[in-house]
């Protein structure tokens, strides 16, 4: 299961994407600390308008001379940090709740399902704005607690329903007549059949904390002293950047946020073509290649058939 | 199976979009249905299941509304008379004094009182006043952007669905051809790009560069405001060009990459085999049996993407300087005026619920199995 | 009218042969393979199948699940669904008009619609799964009904629809319900009466009562056939219950391992089955009409297509199994009343050679002996 998860191109295309900003994320501020020597406030005299990508800054410089990788290293890391904590909190709740109505039943069910159908209707981006212009310059963290205590309805919603088929399943009845605490039977053996819904919420969660935190910063509600993506673009946009020409300033971290996105999408797609075998794009190359060579063998067939005759 | 819901095959055939809310499931199908009087009422009855959801949601917001500003670091009710007093020069009067504190807490009345004074406002259709354009009303500034924000986002929300929904219906019906395999990871792409980078990008391109299209507002400024001018309403066009576009490129791919796939898992029902079994006209199967069907849960999709859109929207509106919600909101987020944004957003949330109630509705008339008595 | 009688006139085993001998050929299958193309390889799940199935013919096929029943049907009908294609062989349809037969399998989708339900229908095995849950029942009767003949008005096609619902013992008021506001066997007998909406001259069946319970499967089998003696068409009958194939066809043809091991008459598998696996699987159903008694299952289990045995693929599960038997593929030849496919009984060996093999002149550790039944 899982290798052949990995075997799908998307799924790797997609893997890659995000360990590469993973990896940023991780590593990128000492990079630019040590290796570049450079942090985002340090301005450079020399380039204070704005240049193009040199050898100096590989990404060029801002109109305040300030270098953009360095920038754009420290936004990886604020903006995947967000991604993950809100990807951590969402699934945590997504999974306590789900699995926890799922499992009980009755009244505890009924109360959990309305809860979860409540949050599922809640608009999460006006809600993160209220919180984080009510606490003004809203850190990570509050936005992470934001989007993850918002977000996790969908997924919940799926998993008390997987968690309800498999508690009328023979395996956990089973379990149950010998005994097994609940807790542990849904630790332990019920989990392992949920991840099929718990991994795509969870790179979801991700794209949508990524999202959500960039959208705030670029309206000016973050944290103006974390740089993200979101704020890089907001700065970008209010020094004009683009029609001083600074291309160079405005497009990474865009071209980021798209990338994370697609790269979500695209482990989605391939977890689909897993679990719902009718949508695997191998599948259909197989066939249309099956096909192609039946019909070639059959037109030669029918060619000699004819010269026969 | 423990449950034979005839929500079944339904069920089965939404895994990547969710289901609407409760499954409306039916009982045993071994039963027959009595006549469609009945399950019309069964129909209201959902509906008012429904209802009564979106109207917890709306009372959770107010909640947190009120709650908010009294827990915010500072106290925003004595922030905000000083912000008035700065303004006008004058402190506000007493009358206005009391509306404030009633509205972002006054620490000599009990707060079960401060909300019910909330509330009664709220009731009245009050949002109280902006400090930033003191002494006008929320209710204007927002009866003023509201419009020109739902035109937006009803607009190319729409638009970018039935785009999406109609390529993601040809895909689906031949996956694999080549179409497909540009089509679709380009749409992939497509639906990762902000909203508001991109239509920066478009503004920068086609407005500034070119000059083809006007780079902000909503009409052209020299223009009386008439709606039943036509060189308005062309100018209306003409400038909301640029937001469409940069709102249904961003919008419409996840519709086309929920409609193939489900497409091409509803094609491979038993229903559909049996309608070409049957022999009936290609388009009639693609269209009667295949995409009706599949077209069911992008409908749920796009009753909850509503509030999501509103959200796109108002980053848009920031970067194309249109007279909507979003930049309202901006220009109070720059003057930390709480009243605007605070009824901005209730506006947002009662609006996107409003939208599913309506989609919910939409979709009762949809899918006949919803109409099933509990 | 309401077809709920069982057929009067029983025929005795002569009077199907002679009747059948008298038929005119309706569908020729020769040399049909259906592969399913999956990432671990192409599977073989239908080999080199031949069949003969004539007017009025009701031919019963036979077989454990994964033996390529269902995939023949659906091949027959031109139905694949995307893993499965054809991948050799030819269908011959041999029109009631009399014109020149013509190969399915040639066909484009778009000139098969001309043999669609008017000649050839279906009655998939899940009504529930097979009729379109937000349409309702009548206009998925009179969609295909006006599709065929379009000189029918909306009006004639919907009381046409009503007399078929009716046949079936349903009112015809409930052409205005949707299909998921009927019982079970409400949605089987309607699927049944639409399969019969455009007359067809054969109708495939695929496990039609596997879905019901006994009592609803007793009465749509009484209803098929009492509609079937009635109209004449032609049924092929898949499903994995051989006793209840043995009441209802004329011939049989039993499947394993995507190969036709065995034809005959209902009756001539009833008391002298040739291929052990018919009998295993008689033994294996009750039958409807016979007090109960001891059943036994058919010892391991079905074959996997994508590593099939050298031999017989049935020779590892085989209790009369000879040393050739796992080394060679025995032919499906003609037999007096039908065919076979097993060393013991398909005449491919002569009668020393099947002396040697069955009692091996080494000691070689088989122990086949005495297992001739």
């Amino acid at each position: 299961m899982l290798k052949r998860f990995l075997l799908i191109g998307k799924v790797q295309i997609g893997l890659a994407i995000i360990g590469m900003f993973t990896l940023a994320a991780v590593f990128g501020p000492w990079f630019s600390r040590t290796v570049l020597e450079m942090t985002p406030q340090q301005v450079d005299y020399m380039n204070l308008t704005g240049s193009p990508p040199d050898a100096e800054h590989w990404l060029g410089t801002t109109s305040q001379g300030q270098d953009v990788l360095a920038w754009m290293l420290h936004g990886t890391r604020t903006s995947m940090l967000v991604g993950f904590a809100s990807a951590i909190i969402g699934t945590v709740l997504t999974v306590v709740i789900g699995a926890w109505a799922g499992f009980s039943g009755g009244f505890v069910d009924r109360f959990l399902n309305g809860t979860i159908l409540v949050f599922g209707n809640f608009p999460t981006f006006a809600l993160l704005f209220i919180v984080a212009a009510a606490f003004q310059n809203a850190n990570w963290l509050l936005v992470s607690i934001v989007i993850g205590g918002i977000e996790w309805a969908g997924g919940a919603r799926q998993i008390r329903a997987q968690t309800m088929s498999l508690r009328g399943r023979d395996f956990t009845t089973a379990l149950r007549t010998v005994g097994e605490s609940r807790a542990r039977i849904i630790l332990v053996e019920v989990m392992p059949h949920l991840l099929g819904v718990i991994s795509p919420m969870f790179l979801g969660l991700i794209a949508a904390g990524v999202n959500q935190q960039a959208a705030l910063a670029f309206l000016g509600i973050g944290n103006p002293s974390e740089p993200s993506w979101g704020l890089m673009i907001n700065w970008a946009m209010t020094q004009n950047a683009l029609f001083r020409g600074l291309w160079w300033w405005f497009i990474p971290p865009g071209l980021a946020l798209c990338l994370i996105g697609f790269a979500t999408t695209m482990v989605n797609f391939g977890l689909d073509e897993i679990t719902n075998p009718t949508l695997s794009s191998k599948r259909m190359k197989l066939m249309r290649i099956f096909l192609r060579e039946k019909a070639r063998s059959t037109s030669s067939h029918s060619q000699k058939e004819l010269t026969a005759s | 199976m423990t449950e034979p819901a005839p929500l079944d095959a339904l069920a089965k055939a939404e895994p990547t979009a969710a289901p609407a809310g409760e499954p409306p499931a039916g009982s045993s199908p071994e039963r027959p249905r009595s006549g469609s009087r009945a399950s019309r009422l069964a129909g209201l009855v959902y509906l008012r299941q429904r209802l009564t959801m979106y109207l917890i949601v709306a009372f959770a917001s107010i909640l947190v509304n009120f709650i908010l500003p009294r827990f915010m670091p500072g106290n925003p009710a004595t922030q905000m008379i000083r912000d008035i007093t700065n303004r006008t020069g004058a402190p506000p009067s007493g009358y206005q004094m009391r509306l404030i504190k009633a509205r972002y807490g006054d620490p000599d009345r009990s707060i079960l009182l401060q909300f019910w004074d909330y509330i009664t406002q709220l009731a009245q259709g009050d949002l109280g006043q902006s400090a930033q354009y003191f002494p006008i009303s929320v209710n204007e500034l927002i009866g003023r952007a509201l419009p020109w924000t739902l035109y937006l986002a009803i607009v190319s929300t729409v638009l970018g669905w039935m785009v999406g929904t109609y390529l993601g219906a040809r895909l689906g019906w031949r996956p694999g051809r080549r179409l497909d395999a540009i089509l679709t990871p380009v749409s992939m792409f497509f639906s990762s790009i902000p909203a508001f980078w991109l239509g920066l990008l478009i503004v920068w391109y086609l407005a500034y560069m070119n000059g083809w299209f006007p780079n902000q507002g909503a009409y052209n400024n020299s223009l009386p405001q008439n709606l039943l001018s036509p060189d308005f309403l062309l100018s209306v066009l003409y400038h909301g060009a640029l937001p469409f576009f940069t709102l249904i490129i961003v919008g419409f791919a996840r519709w086309l990459f929920s409609m193939r796939n489900m497409m091409i898992t509803t094609v491979n029902e038993d229903y559909v085999q049996l309608a070409r079994a049957k022999g009936l006209r290609e388009n009639r199967i693609r269209n009667r049996y295949a995409a009706r069907n599949a077209l069911l849960p992008n409908f749920t999709g796009l009753a909850q993407s509503m509030g999501g859109a509103l959200t796109a929207v108002i980053l848009a509106e920031t970067v194309f300087v249109y007279p909507g919600i979003g930049s309202l909101l901006t220009g109070a987020q720059a003057a930390r005026d709480y009243p605007v944004m605070q009824g901005v957003m209730l506006m947002v949330i009662f609006a996107s619920l409003l939208f599913n109630f309506i989609a919910d509705s939409v979709y009762v008339l949809l899918d006949p199995r919803t109409r099933e008595v509990k | 009218m309401t077809l709920t009688t069982v057929p009067q006139h029983l025929e005795t085993e002569a009077e199907i042969i002679s009747r059948l001998e008298d038929s005119p050929v309706l569908l020729d299958v020769r040399g049909l393979c259906v592969d399913y193309v999956t990432e671990a390889g192409n599977i073989r799940a239908c080999d080199d199948v031949d069949l003969t199935l004539r007017r009025g013919e009701i031919l019963g096929v036979a077989g454990e699940s994964a033996s390529g029943k269902s995939t023949l049907l659906n091949a027959l009908g031109r139905l694949q669904r995307m893993p499965a294609a054809t991948s050799a062989g030819e269908i011959r349809f041999h029109p009631t008009d009399g014109t020149e037969p013509v190969d399915l399998v040639g066909l484009t989708e778009d000139e098969l619609a001309a043999y669609r339900w008017t000649k050839i229908s279906v009655v998939m095995q899940s009504a529930m799964a097979s009729l379109n849950p937000v349409i309702r029942l009548g206009e998925q009767f009179t969609d295909v009904i006006r599709t065929h003949n379009p000189r029918i008005r909306q009006a004639e096609a919907r009381a046409q629809a009503a007399e078929l619902l009716t046949m079936v013992g349903i009112s015809a008021d409930r052409l205005t319900a949707f299909p998921f506001q009927l019982s079970g066997g409400m949605q089987q007998r309607a699927l049944i009466a639409l399969s019969l909406a455009c007359d067809p001259d054969l109708v495939l069946m695929d496990e039609p009562t596997t879905a019901v319970d006994v009592v609803m499967q007793r009465q749509i089998l009484d209803q098929v056939l009492a509609a079937q003696e009635r109209l004449g068409f032609a049924v092929v009958f898949v499903t994995h219950d051989l006793s209840l194939l043995l009441e209802i066809s004329d011939r049989i043809a039993i499947m394993y391992g995507g190969k036709v091991v065995e034809v005959g008459t209902a009756a001539r598998l009833h008391s002298t089955a040739k291929h052990p696996y018919t009998r295993a699987l008689r033994n294996a159903f009750p039958p409807l009409s016979e007090p109960v008694r001891r059943l036994s299952g058919i010892p391991g289990s079905p074959p996997d297509l994508l590593d099939l045995p050298p031999g017989c693929s049935f020779a590892p599960r085989c209790a009369a199994a000879m040393p050739i038997c796992h080394q060679r593929v025995p032919e499906l030849r003609d037999i007096d009343q039908g065919r076979s496919a097993c060393f013991l009984t398909n005449g491919e060996l002569s009668e020393q050679e099947l002396a040697v093999q069955q009692h091996p002149p080494l000691n070689g550790g088989h122990d086949e002996e005495g297992e001739a039944l």
